[in-house]
């Protein structure tokens, strides 16, 4: 691309200027204040739009700088050669940019040329942005590189080889890095934490306080279990009280009582007994026997006996029989008798013989039947007088017959009417029936007389109460409840104490607690913070090496070129003094002298310096560029000598043969010097700006 | 036939994901529990109230939490409450089920399969607790249908594919469709799933009634209706009292943090600031334009809950600094060449990466 002329219709200073430019170089002379810089950023302004305000750099905004003080816009018109075509860049420039105008048209047709666009106009014609532009092909005294320190000029010409632009460091741009992933996290024990740190810290106090919370909120689940047992065995505990309490009053009117009940547990079992034996009696077929009757059954057994026996008759009648015997017995002797002396008196008749002893037989004989005639007058008798004493006795036996079957009948009757076979029987169940009376009586009359005259159904309810509370209670009255009171007293007592201080526990040392939801909460969030801070540290990480790496490709693909080339350019500006250039990472600019040794750049004058700089930019414009695109220089000779100056204009005419290039400068002799190599040249007037 | 509310994963006394203070976390727990109340005067409304797990967030129930329960149920005499614990609040010892006396119309169903019968409504309510955090096996078998009656399965549980896994009692598609229920109530899952069927098996995931975190956004609510043998008639119920809300927000063209922040008004005027909101910034501005911290302290007194995320590209294009050439531009070749090849999680990583490079390489420019 080439300038062919800028017409700076109304822009700063300018009013209807015009300029034409050739295509090589460019002198464009001028003193101070006679517009170099306008035109400069005329230029710039023209390809590259307005700039806004830079508060930063203090300084005003193009708008603010290039409408004239009396207008209210700047215009102008660029025209340019792009691959043989001409082309008219027209702008207006309002104070805002509602009022701008901006149109290209091809002078030839005045037809407009689309395609091209107002923002973005200078980097589709020269294919780079204005900063690019800037460092790469413009290139001013006023450049930073020469007002500010050595070692700053030495970065600059280190960022320049480096990079390729000397406001670039790589240094700088890692530090910056290392300074984000330091203040992530601490590159050491020693330094300071960084957020990531900090972060982490935080998070592990707040584990641990989500687990504090936690056994807290456990230990609070326990104590107000604990509490709650606590409530429930005081509960408990007063009921017991409320029981023992019962107890005590049941046993102590049992005490009282308990006496009653066991009179009344004998008398009960008197009574009873009693009933028993009533009812026995109640059953007995004896009940309605009477003491007579068994009197009378007894009489009559005795008497059936003594009748069935009779002794007397039958002695009576045995004695008399035996008397009667006697006296038959002296009858039939009386008849042997008399029979015998007949006999005899007859035997001794008959034989007429005297002889004494029949004589004697005869009065034998006879003497006999007197006796017997007298014996058997006498048993006659007798057997009369006994024979009716003897039926005397038959009737009186007789009668005793038919009273004993009387007295049978009657026994009989009484013993079938009791079930008994005998009187005997009779009597020695009646004799067993009248005892079961008279115990039943006996009984009694022993609970009468333990009652002593009180009502046995006082007696009875009392035992009935009694019986009843025996009944409920658990038994063992013997057991000691003052004791037990007391120990159960002592028990609410503890209880008491021991819920006042879990109340008192749960509602200080408890409350007031954070949730530990909270604080899984906060947790949460932290892990997403340490996530984010994680992925950036692992971000600026990644950032910091692939810097590195793109540098160290940097380092052995561009600068040994850049090195070359700028070595060449060197070489031309110096009259063949300095040819090799290199700047280590200390900063050490080093030249060598022809043959000599390197030289270290501190001992390099600000001429040269500034030749360092020229040939560095030079050769990173031809290395980045194609070699035809425009450049600006602005006074940049200023601090060559006269001969750098004229090896600088002549590398520059050379240079000029492929490009445009406008060289503004106040210094004379860069004009004298430039026409000597036919270069063009234009001087700016004071009063250029009225020049139509 | 029984009318119904059906609601799961209440996670009452959680935490929250969003970066609450702890006043506020406290009031969106007492606002949890108050979309659990309005919950429960549409239950008490209705024949059933099934809660299928994860009513609790965790063991640790507090006192308050549990004592509001018992009075919400309490409320309800002629509604049969029928709750199944799920994975967060297991029925073991320590369960805070095991904690409260229950009125008589609450019935935790056991962590062994059983079945309640209602005859009123000729309904047999099946169901199991999750006895362990993780139920890496199915916890349903067979169930014991009653001919005739409405069946309900009531359970905690990821529905899968035939064959799927899950450590939290994985459902199979084809028990559910053979289930021979009308109705399966399920919780775990905290989005609606809307009315599903298979075969002659209605189920449904209600999702949680008041989302916690951004990972719950959008309404949130139950389902309530009838069921009939063979058929249900049910809808969804917005219930919360606050949403999270995703929101993307287009800043390219602000050129000032008034700008910004009227845009940012703009947006949740629109979708309500009673909500919580994930904002995020997107479009292209330059680099300094979005304070986070400035516009999150201005949103603090005109919207509950918001967090600001900065997605913005810087206003510079790659392809200049690329056309530029220079290190800068080997520096974005380079870095493009890697992201290239990395995954969406460390891409994050990798544009970051290359905004912290350059902003590194402008930065050391701006310092000089």
């Amino acid at each position: 691309m080439k300038i062919l002329n800028a017409k700076l219709i109304k822009f700063g200073k300018f009013k209807n200027f015009s300029v034409d430019f050739n295509s090589g170089l460019n002198v464009i002379y001028g003193n101070n204040e006679s517009g170099k810089s306008t035109m400069q950023s005329f230029i710039r302004v023209m390809l590259y739009g307005v700039s806004k305000a830079d508060k930063k750099n203090d300084m005003l905004g193009d708008r603010t700088r290039f409408i004239p003080w009396d207008e209210k816009n700047a215009e102008g018109i660029l025209t340019i050669e792009v691959d043989g075509r001409i082309m008219e860049i027209r702008r207006r420039f309002g104070k805002t940019s509602a009022g701008d105008k901006f149109e290209i048209t091809d002078p030839n047709t005045g037809e407009t040329i689309d395609g091209y666009d107002k923002d973005n106009l200078g980097r589709q014609l020269l294919g780079m942005n204005y900063e690019l532009f800037e460092k790469t092909f413009c290139i001013r005294k006023s450049s930073a590189a020469f007002s500010g320190k050595d070692d700053e000029l030495a970065s600059r010409l280190m960022n320049l080889q480096e990079t390729g632009d000397e406001d670039i460091s790589i240094e700088k741009a890692i530090k910056t890095i290392d300074n984000i992933k330091k203040s992530i996290k601490a590159p050491d024990k020693r330094s300071k934490s960084g957020s990531l740190d900090l972060m982490r810290a935080k998070r592990e106090e707040k584990v641990a306080e989500r687990y504090r919370l936690m056994s807290a909120m456990s230990q609070r689940e326990a104590e107000a279990t604990r509490l709650s047992d606590a409530q429930k065995s005081l509960k408990l505990t007063q009921e017991k009280e409320k029981d023992l309490n019962i107890r005590a009053k049941e046993q102590n009117i049992l005490s009282k009582m308990q006496g009653r009940y066991e009179k009344w547990k004998e008398i009960k079992a008197l009574i009873d007994s009693e009933n028993e034996i009533n009812n026995r009696i109640n059953a007995s077929k004896f009940k309605n026997l009477q003491e007579e009757t068994v009197k009378r059954a007894e009489f009559l057994e005795r008497m059936e006996e003594t009748l069935d026996q009779n002794p007397k008759i039958g002695y009576d009648k045995e004695r008399i029989s035996l008397k009667i015997n006697q006296a038959e017995s002296e009858k039939r002797l009386g008849g042997i008798l008399i029979v015998s002396g007949i006999v005899l008196s007859v035997v001794a008749v008959g034989l007429f013989t005297f002889n004494p002893i029949l004589l004697s037989l005869l009065i034998l004989g006879v003497a006999g039947i007197i006796t017997g005639i007298l014996k058997q007058n006498k048993g006659k008798k007798n057997s009369d007088i006994f024979g009716n004493e003897l039926a005397d006795l038959e009737k009186e036996q007789q009668a005793s017959f038919a009273e004993r079957e009387k007295n049978h009948r009657e026994l009989l009757e009484i013993c079938v009417k009791y079930g008994v076979k005998t009187a005997l029987e009779l009597k020695s169940g009646y004799e067993d029936y009248l005892l079961q009376v008279n115990r039943a009586k006996a009984i009694n009359q022993t609970y009468t007389s333990m009652l002593g005259g009180e009502s046995i159904d006082d007696l009875k309810a009392d035992a009935d109460k009694t019986e009843e509370i025996l009944k409920t209670s658990s038994g063992d009255f013997e057991k000691d409840f003052s004791a037990e009171l007391e120990k159960n007293r002592q028990e609410q007592l503890s209880l008491a104490v021991l819920i006042k201080e879990l109340e008192s526990k749960l509602s200080y040392v408890f409350n007031g607690d954070k949730n530990p939801a909270d604080t899984q909460s906060e947790i949460t969030a932290i892990d997403e913070d340490i996530k984010n801070l994680e992925n950036e540290y692992a971000a600026a990480d990644l950032a910091a090496e692939v810097l590195l790496k793109v540098t160290e490709k940097r380092k052995s693909d561009f600068s040994p070129k850049v090195n070359a080339k700028a070595g060449e350019i060197l070489y031309i500006l110096t009259g063949k003094r300095y040819k090799n250039l290199r700047i280590s990472q200390e900063y050490m600019v080093q030249l060598d002298n022809e043959g000599a040794d390197l030289q270290r750049a501190e001992f390099f004058s600000r001429g040269t310096y500034e030749q360092i700089y020229f040939a560095l930019r030079m050769a990173i414009g031809s290395l980045i560029g194609n070699g035809d695109e425009l450049m600006l220089l602005d006074d940049f000779l200023m601090a060559y000598d006269d001969t750098r100056q004229i090896y600088a204009l002549k590398l520059l005419n050379d240079m000029a043969k492929e490009r445009q290039i406008l060289l503004f400068t106040c210094h004379g002799r860069d004009v004298e010097n430039a026409e000597q190599f036919g270069a063009a040249t234009i001087k700016l007037e004071e009063d250029t700006e009225n020049v139509s | 036939m029984p009318t119904f509310v059906h609601t799961a994963d209440i996670h009452l006394d959680s935490p929250f994901s969003a970066r609450l203070s702890s006043k506020k976390a406290e009031l969106r727990r007492s606002e949890q529990m108050e979309t659990f109340r309005q919950i429960t005067e549409k239950a008490a409304d209705s024949n059933l109230f099934l809660i299928s797990g994860d009513l609790f967030d965790s063991g640790f129930a507090s006192a308050d939490t549990l004592s509001f329960l018992k009075r919400c149920f309490e409320s309800m005499p002629q509604t049969e409450v029928i709750i199944t614990a799920g994975n967060h609040d297991p029925l073991n010892e320590k369960s805070p089920y095991k904690k409260v006396d229950w009125s008589d119309n609450v019935h935790i169903l056991s962590t062994e399969l059983e079945f309640i019968d209602l005859p009123q409504w000729e309904t047999r309510i099946h169901g199991i607790s999750f006895n362990e955090q993780y139920e890496n096996h199915p916890l349903l078998t067979p169930l014991d249908i009653k001919e005739d009656w409405c069946n309900i399965l009531v359970v905690h549980g990821e529905v899968v594919a035939d064959g799927g896994t899950s450590a939290y009692n994985p459902i199979e598609k084809s028990y559910l469709e053979n289930c021979g229920v009308d109705y399966v109530a399920l919780g775990h899952i905290h989005k609606y799933s809307s009315i599903q069927r298979l075969g002659g098996v209605f189920y449904a995931y209600p999702g949680i009634p008041e989302g916690r975190g951004f990972d719950e956004d959008g309404d949130k609510g139950f389902i309530c209706g009838e069921i009939e043998k063979g058929s249900v008639n049910a809808v969804w119920q917005p219930s919360c009292i606050r949403k999270f809300i995703h929101s993307e927000i287009d800043i390219s063209g602000c050129n000032d943090s008034i700008k910004v922040l009227e845009k940012l008004r703009n947006q949740l005027n629109n979708t309500g600031t009673e909500n919580l909101y994930k904002l995020s910034l997107t479009g292209r501005c330059r680099r300094g334009l979005v304070n986070i911290p400035l516009f999150e302290e201005h949103l603090k007194s005109i919207v509950f809950y918001a967090e600001i995320k900065d997605n913005t590209l810087p206003d510079y294009s790659i392809e200049e600094i690329i056309a530029d050439g220079g290190v800068r531009a080997d520096f974005v070749l380079e870095m493009q060449k890697r992201i290239e090849s990395m995954d969406e999680f460390e891409k994050e990583i990798g544009l970051k990466a290359l905004e912290i490079g350059l902003a590194a390489l402008e930065g050391s420019q701006a310092e000089i």
